[in-house]
């Protein structure tokens, strides 16, 4: 333990540098903007700055790279909660109960809680990364297919609680997230699948695009669907005001849970933000005394969100050091940037660059800190979305869907999609099918299959039991999805008797 | 069964398009005759345009090639979507259900949806002009058209308000990010 400390000390002394400290919040300011920026992932702005990083010596370049990919995660919620427009696949969640709030006239609350909740949660993966990396990192590679595909099934079992009332259509739209999500390449075998001649379907549908078009333009469909043109347009009053400290402290147990949540889910490969941030906004519902507020506005599904993507920046860090392991699609671009230095991660890391190591995690504390300071006055610019005449802002979101979805890959392709999603997500509203469990699909549907096959080449249908990690797993998710249904009808049922 | 799926493989998607739309179409009148269903008959072409697309997967997945290394496996491409579709069968049986139900909700009803969807086809024009006369003016005209479509009548707004958002796009996406939105074949001389 001693050694840890004084191996952060050392960290913190080799960040101890005006010039450091600059690139971290260059890092972390380029973070926000690019997370805010739909169509700009977290990866993505990793990658655009990462020529900067040349001329740089690999510790700047490191810390400045894991400045923008803390800042771009806390970035995607801005327009999440303002827009209803995810920037960040991972934000999806923040956007069902910030959205409403900012609806609610409590959009300095909302922006607030995701900016504390992101920072919080960042320091929780900061922590766990420092003093478990090794020994969790040897826990997530002894995690067998089997137990994966357990662990996307316990994934899809948010879908009793994301559904609420609507559970069965809840249900159905999942499971049709996870059948659109087998077109394009097989993941094992590389055989087309209803591609109908189209390359660009090759790869699927393009997660963006789908979330801009489902959230976004469904919202803004639905809106001008009530639009009256005739009456007088006036300016909605939001409250920009961000909380005092003293409000978070009551969401500290949802921010500490989901904090942890998200850090050990990002731990493993491929898993990620946006799987942590959906199942611990489950476990905060299951764990809320209010479950009906969730998805109306609730903080602490804004604060669950936040804190789990957040911390699962930690947890992704934990295989990219302890064994070269991208733990995520940053992640990669990390690996990528560590490289280009000469540097090979690995246990290794932690013996021949110290300094780097516990510099870079020092620098994870301090992205964190400054965060809160960009955040807290860019926020307040942001709540200001509320003001803007409905008249400027729908075409305006139509104009940025349009360009987010078009600037991932310069494809009209991706932009078709959004388009085709935002009627989706129109009808959805309308008629109370939940879209989220679609992501829900649309996000997990790879994952479960190639683990599904790699089980059964690997060990045959007997691997889905052989191991009792496996089973339990299994357990967990049949007693998570049938208690939301089995209680809710019990209570139905007493609700009638009383009546 | 795979003579349908070789057949439905060979079908321009505009054909299954329009066939899907046909059966959508059918599906309304057949909604709308019957006293149960007719108050939630859109609750039900949703759910039934999803089955549509399952069943067509479903269908599909016959023509899918299986590889003699997949088949031993035990796990083709063809297992997985047959999964969801099988589930998917059972789950739309369920919701189906809970939609008729006597205390379930009716549909919302439509209020301007011709308004909404024009703005969605009017996006879809503008997307299409971006090869002709370029992002900048495409998105311009766009943006202007939907505010006096909204009725706005600020002509400093109707103005600034597209201008302004040329601007951030070229100088964010065009020039700090690298992101070449198309300038249109009509204007295409000036970067030569």
């Amino acid at each position: 333990m001693g050694t840890i400390f004084s191996n952060l000390g050392m960290g913190f002394s080799t960040i101890a540098s005006v010039q450091s400290v600059l690139f971290i919040l260059l890092g972390v300011v380029v973070g926000i903007l690019g997370g805010a920026i739909p169509g700009i992932s977290p990866s993505m702005a990793v990658a655009l700055l990462l020529p900067i990083t040349y001329s740089l010596s690999p510790i700047t370049a490191m810390v400045m790279l894991m400045g923008i990919y803390i800042g771009a995660n806390y970035g995607g919620s801005i327009t999440a909660v303002a827009i209803n427009t995810p920037g960040t696949p991972s934000a999806t969640v923040t956007a069902f109960d910030g959205y409403p709030m900012l609806k609610n006239g409590r959009a300095g609350e909302a922006m607030g809680i995701s900016l504390w909740a992101s920072t919080i949660g960042g320091i929780i993966g900061a922590l766990i990364l420092i003093f478990f990396s090794v020994p969790l990192s040897r826990v997530a590679l002894k995690f067998w297919p089997s137990e994966y595909f357990a662990l996307c099934i316990m994934g899809l079992t948010t879908v009793a609680t994301l559904g609420g009332k609507n559970w069965q259509k809840a249900l159905v739209t999942c499971l049709f997230g996870l059948l659109l999500n087998t077109m394009g390449l097989d993941p094992t075998f590389g055989i087309k699948r209803f591609t109908f001649g189209v390359t660009k379907l090759f790869d699927g549908f393009e997660m963006v695009p789908v979330l801009i078009g489902l959230f976004a333009l469904g919202e803004v469909l639905n809106n001008l669907e009530h639009f009256d043109p005739k009456k007088k347009v006036e300016r909605e009053t939001v409250d920009y005001k961000l909380p005092k400290i003293k409000y978070y402290w009551k969401l500290k147990f949802s921010i500490l849970r989901a904090g942890l949540i998200g850090c050990l889910i990002g731990i493993f490969p491929g898993a990620g933000g946006t799987i942590a941030s959906f199942l611990a906004y489950d476990v905060e519902k299951r764990a809320s005394k209010h479950p009906e507020e969730f998805g109306h506005g609730a903080p602490e599904g804004v604060a669950a969100a936040e804190a789990s993507n957040s911390g699962s920046v930690g947890g992704a860090m934990v295989p990219l050091l302890t064994l070269g392991i991208p733990g995520s699609s940053t992640a990669a671009v990390l690996l990528s940037a560590l490289m280009i230095h000469n540097l090979n991660p690995g246990p290794k890391l932690f013996t021949e660059q110290p300094a780097l190591v516990y510099g870079l995690f020092a620098s994870m504390f301090v992205a964190n800190v400054l965060m809160v300071l960009v955040g807290t006055y860019g926020a307040k610019l942001w709540v200001r979305v509320g003001y803007i005449k409905k008249t400027i802002l729908y075409p305006l979101i139509f104009a940025f869907a349009i360009l987010g979805s078009y600037s991932i890959k310069k494809s009209m392709f991706d932009v078709g999609t959004c388009l085709a999603f935002g009627l989706i997500g129109w009808m959805f509203k309308k008629f109370h099918f939940p879209a989220s469990p679609l992501v829900l699909g649309l996000v997990l549907g790879k994952l479960i299959e190639t683990n599904y096959v790699q089980t059964l080449m690997v060990t045959g249908p007997v691997g889905f039991v052989q191991r009792p990690l496996t089973v339990i797993l299994f357990v967990i998710s049949i007693a998570a999805l049938a208690y939301p249904i089995i209680s809710a009808k019990i209570k139905a049922k007493k609700q009638a008797k009383t009546e | 069964m795979e003579a349908l799926s070789k057949f439905l493989t060979g079908l321009s998607y505009w054909w299954i398009i329009l066939g899907f739309l046909a059966i959508m179409v059918g599906l309304y009148f057949l909604f709308n005759s019957i006293q149960r269903t007719k108050p939630v008959k859109a609750q039900l072409l949703c759910l039934c345009g999803m089955d549509l697309v399952t069943l067509l997967f479903f269908l599909l997945t016959f023509n899918l090639r299986v590889s003699k290394l997949a088949a031993e496996a035990g796990a083709t491409p063809r297992t997985m979507p047959r999964l969801w579709a099988l589930l998917m069968l059972l789950a739309s049986i369920g919701a189906f259900f809970a939609i008729i139900r006597k205390d379930a909700n009716p549909d919302e009803k439509f209020n301007r949806w011709g308004f909404a969807l024009l703005v969605g086809v009017g996006s879809i024009f503008s997307v299409i002009m971006f090869q002709y006369i370029g992002y900048y003016l495409s998105s311009a005209i766009f943006i202007v058209v939907v505010m006096l479509a909204m009725g706005e009548k600020n002509k400093l707004q109707l103005i600034l308000v597209p201008v302004v958002w040329c601007v951030f796009t070229y100088f964010v996406f065009y020039k700090l990010l690298f992101i070449k939105l198309p300038f249109g074949s009509l204007f295409s001389w000036l970067i030569k």
